[in-house]
């Protein structure tokens, strides 16, 4: 018992210094995508930290709260919860993914610089050629 | 602009990456940005990133087609129109809006690091401009942002400013961050 009591309120602890140090990122960044994406994430902990403490009170004072035709144990309606929050996460991170990502365009690049480099080379053995000649 | 490409291919003709604080006047404004990018990309071939928080991409697109300057060659991050969302288009990456400074930096850190060569630059236009939107101590913590990431880079870093719209403290800090500081036009 004692055991499952320190792993609770470790997780707890863990959880809301987490939820203390987005909260403390947020704050720098500007309004944009990255400061979407990183709500996105503090509500997916938020409910996984709802969870714990949940769970870590009935632990402790052996509540129990029945929510009636639900469940057996409701608090695993935060679980569902939360992974819900994460799909949307995952969804952010494909878009900002979309938005930020330059691999295509740097590819592209690449390819005309190539191009206008071997033209120039080709242009200038063409000029040594017809020196050549003369 | 003649004097301008003088000055730039005699003071960073040996260097890999450095960067330049350029100065000018409001009438000058189009000219230098002009020279600035034929410079770079139609003498030197190099390719790079172009942000604008002044003209909207179609408006600079436009611009370098008159001057006969390859665009396909830069990536174009869109800080001036204040429509909100970010969208992607071509090579352009439109942010929104400049406030959104986290986005800004983002963007510019995964443009220049998508670009394959050695050599490359990136072109900040304007100073000023962020300046209108933003506080001075947030401007003045990006552009201490900035001037470390083009160092980490590696790049030909160009900022362009209007000197008359710049705060002095703001100009003076910049040009201790810079290799060379260009003034261009006006009374100086």
């Amino acid at each position: 018992m004692a055991h499952i009591v320190l792993v609770s309120v470790t997780t707890v602890i863990f959880g809301i210094a987490s939820l203390l140090l987005i909260s403390r990122a947020r704050r720098r960044l500007s309004d944009g995508s990255i400061r979407r994406y990183m709500d996105n994430f503090a509500i997916c902990l938020s409910f996984i930290v709802i969870f714990s403490v949940w769970q870590t009170a009935r632990t402790i004072f052996g509540v129990n709260i029945d929510v009636e035709s639900l469940t057996t144990y409701p608090e695993y309606i935060f679980i569902a919860f939360a992974y819900i929050a994460f799909v949307i996460s995952s969804y952010r991170v494909i878009k900002i993914s979309e938005e930020f990502g330059f691999k295509e365009q740097g590819a592209k690049i690449n390819q005309i610089v190539k191009e206008t480099k071997e033209g120039y080379q080709m242009q200038k053995k063409f000029t040594k050629t017809k020196k050549g000649k003369k | 602009m003649l004097e301008l490409k003088e000055t730039l291919k005699k003071e960073i003709k040996t260097l890999r990456d450095y960067i330049i604080l350029i100065t000018v006047d409001a009438k000058d404004y189009q000219k230098v940005s002009t020279s600035i990018i034929k410079f770079l990309v139609s003498e030197q071939g190099l390719p790079g990133v172009y942000v604008t928080l002044n003209k909207p991409y179609e408006v600079v697109k436009r611009n370098l087609a008159s001057s006969s300057i390859d665009h396909r060659l830069m990536i174009f991050i869109d800080a001036t129109s204040r429509s909100g969302d970010i969208k992607k288009v071509e090579n352009c990456l439109y942010i929104g809006s400049p406030e959104k400074l986290s986005d800004l930096s983002v963007a510019m850190d995964q443009a220049v690091k998508a670009l394959p060569t050695n050599e490359k630059f990136l072109i900040f236009d304007s100073l000023n401009t962020l300046s209108i939107f933003n506080k001075p101590s947030t401007v003045a913590r990006f552009i201490h942002f900035l001037t470390g990431k083009i160092r980490e880079w590696k790049v030909k870093g160009i900022i362009i400013t209007l000197e008359k719209e710049t705060e002095p403290s703001l100009l003076d800090e910049l040009t201790q961050f810079s290799d060379y500081r260009i003034d261009m036009g006006g009374e100086s």
